[in-house]
């Protein structure tokens, strides 16, 4: 049997009953698979607080399989290799919620090779905040305008008075023309999908410090009376991700989206929330 | 656009770059910076008391530290001298070499220190570039850098299969070049053979933006000096010279989602403006090497087209005929790019560390093969940020 890093896979595997900790397995109950490359297969049982190891010809009806090669397991196990590397680069795959397999590196404590147990690595010192601050903005008139006009239902547009172009959410000025937005026009709601951003990451929404629900879609709408590059930036209906089709417009050849139309929240206060998301228009 | 010529020549006469690493837990931020400094000062065999003044930069929503430069001055060296302190997102980097050129050129000072760093494990990344945008609206809709609008645009333009086989091309080359490079924070030795499983199965962020395609987080620092053309040539090592720089910016992109091309880039309009006033005609001929700030491998084969004044698909044939490797006749990030290794404040003043080496020669086993005379560097950032700086070997133009 090969050995990686002075380590043999089954040294991994026949050392997890001395190394589990029953306290981080209470509440869990799953089924993990290991396919290891040319070094077999386990299968571990987590039952409330309880483990079972076995060896198996199948894994695959566990709830959640890591499939990589001796190096990269070893290595993952004495803290050799980094487990996003090595997920990113595909030398480890795992089938199933990524988060359920990462309970597993709270159940055991870390392979100590034998007799090296006892020699205490030394300890590196860090320090964990986590910072709130409350804050507050002022929208200024303009986008005060605009805010005032989504309680009422309406999206308000500026034009720019030397090259006409329509912004919204309103800008005071053309940041182009550098000249002061005067005109007011009413655009949408309805419009057409121009693109989307189809997310499966999880990243924090900064207005409420939540992490967001995925997968979501943030759009760029090109409401009626808007034209080129004049979008909307929101939401769309999580439901409808994949029944969506995106428009653009590349050197002159137009190709037309999804027809959409907003849907308005009960309860407006004048914020971006006053939409709940856009849908389809059917 | 008003832009005078230099008042005098500036040279690159040191550099300093710490390997870039996901976790930097035995140092802290000043010793993490003193790794870099030192290594410059050695380069350009010069003590800190060379020095006239210090040019810093980092994302302080990164790590949440206001003023960092007051905490950092045990590491930089900076008590009792000039000092500056610079902050433009992802494009900080490449604002601290322009800065530096310009307080050299002015006549102010004879020798510069730029100091970028940035040690992302000690925050949150996409809750600091997501606090970048408009409080009002666009907070809400943002998801920090990741985005697939290029993905999105070249598959519209080209068809998914090609699309996502020249964004994969690029991707694996930029880790054959990361592999070659000892300060990579990412070198994975993909291969050629990997390529469907990789479009087909690496965890997808956004859209076709898969996980392999993205940058990383990465903590580490990088230094560079700048002297005067007088005191450059007394220094040991032959300078290499700092020709030009643009920053070209753009409003608040609240309407980036448009689909729509061509469209108003900030790179097409920067590389228009510094290749006509410094009479190129043709970049692709001129340049040696260019180091892009490449925040994904999508944006890294869409931009090779504003860059280089490129039409139809000739970005494409670049990344397909692997001209853009390190012995092809174009060669990007012979370092492994942003991809490889993105320390964010450090991360745009090590492309033009790098193509600082790559003038000098001496940039180690991710050397280009044949001379480089000319180089580029391009940083990005913000909504929409450009910064190009023009490399020279020789005072000749």
């Amino acid at each position: 049997m090969s050995e990686y890093f002075g380590i043999k896979v089954e040294d991994i595997f026949n050392t997890m009953k001395d190394r589990f900790r029953p306290e981080g397995a209470a509440g869990i109950t799953h089924t993990f698979g290991y396919e290891i490359k040319n070094a077999g297969k386990w299968k571990l049982t987590i039952t409330d607080g309880t483990m079972q190891l076995d060896t198996a010809d199948d894994v695959s009806d566990c709830d959640v399989v890591l499939n990589t090669d001796g190096e990269t397991f070893v290595g993952l196990n004495i803290g050799k290799v980094d487990g996003m590397s090595a997920l990113t680069s595909r030398k480890l795959k795992i089938q199933g919620d990524f988060n359920t397999f990462g309970l597993t590196s709270r159940m055991f404590t870390k392979y100590m090779t034998p007799g090296q147990e006892t020699r205490q690595e030394q300890e590196l010192l860090t320090l964990k905040k986590t910072i709130s601050v409350n804050q507050r903005f002022a929208t200024g008139p303009v986008f005060g305008k605009f805010l005032k006009g989504l309680k009422n239902k309406k999206i308000l547009a500026v034009r720019c008075p030397e090259c006409g172009r329509l912004q919204t959410p309103p800008r005071e000025a053309c940041a182009i023309c550098r000249v002061r937005n005067t005109e007011w026009v009413e655009v949408g709601p309805t419009g057409e999908m121009r693109m989307m951003e189809y997310c499966y990451y999880a990243s924090p929404d900064p207005l409420t410090g939540e992490t967001r629900e995925t997968p979501y879609g943030a759009i760029g709408i090109l409401l009626d009376g808007c034209k080129d590059e004049e979008v909307f930036w929101h939401l769309l209906n999580p439901e409808q991700l994949d029944r969506v089709k995106m428009g653009s417009v590349i050197n002159g050849k137009v190709t037309h989206g999804s027809r959409l139309r907003p849907v308005w929240n009960g309860k407006r206060t004048g914020s971006i929330e006053d939409i709940k998301y856009f849908e389809i228009d059917e | 656009m008003g832009y005078r010529k230099k008042n005098r020549n500036v040279g690159i006469v040191g550099i300093g770059e710490t390997k870039f690493s996901s976790h930097r837990e035995d140092v802290n931020q000043p010793e993490m910076i003193h790794e870099a400094v030192r290594q410059a000062l050695d380069d350009a065999g010069l003590k800190i008391d060379d020095i006239d003044c210090l040019v810093h930069g980092n994302m302080e929503l990164f790590e949440m530290i206001h003023q960092p430069d007051l905490w950092h001055v045990l590491g930089t060296g900076a008590y009792g001298k000039d000092s500056f302190r610079l902050t433009t997102g992802g494009t900080t980097g490449g604002t601290l070499v322009c800065a530096a050129d310009n307080l050299v050129a002015s006549g102010m000072y004879d020798v510069v220190m730029a100091i970028g760093f940035e040690k992302l494990q000690e925050g949150h990344t996409t809750g600091g570039i997501t606090n970048m945008a408009d409080p009002l609206w666009a907070r809400k809709l943002q998801s920090g850098a990741l985005t697939a609008q290029a993905a999105v645009k070249l598959i519209d333009e080209f068809g998914a299969e090609r699309a996502r086989k020249a964004a994969m091309t690029y991707r694996i080359i930029m880790d054959k070049h990361a592999c070659l490079n000892p300060n990579s924070h990412r070198a994975f030795g993909l291969d050629w053979d990997q390529m469907d499983d990789l479009i087909q199965n690496s965890p997808p962020l956004i859209g076709d933006l898969r996980l392999i395609h993205m940058c990383s987080q990465s903590d580490g620092a990088c230094v560079i000096i700048f002297a005067s053309e007088e005191k450059a040539k007394k220094m040991s090592k032959p300078p290499v010279w700092v020709r030009d720089h643009i920053t070209v910016h753009r409003e608040e992109t609240l309407d980036l989602h448009n689909n729509y091309y061509p469209n108003r880039t900030t790179h097409r309009f920067a590389a228009q403006e510094l290749y006509q006033r410094n009479g190129i005609d043709n970049p692709l001929e001129y340049f040696d090497v260019f180091e892009m700030y490449d925040p994904s491998a999508w944006w890294g084969v869409d931009w090779l087209r504003e860059f280089f004044l490129l039409q139809g698909d000739e970005h494409l044939k670049l990344v397909e005929n692997r001209e853009i490797m390190i012995d092809g006749k174009m060669p990007i990030n012979p370092s492994g790019g942003v991809i490889a290794a993105n320390p964010i404040g450090a991360t745009a003043i090590v492309r033009t560390a790098e193509a600082a080496k790559q003038v000098r020669g001496d940039a180690g086993p991710h050397q280009i093969p044949t001379p480089v005379n000319h180089a580029l560097a391009s940083s990005f950032g913000g909504t929409m940020w450009t910064v190009l700086t023009m490399l020279e070997k020789d005072l000749d133009w």
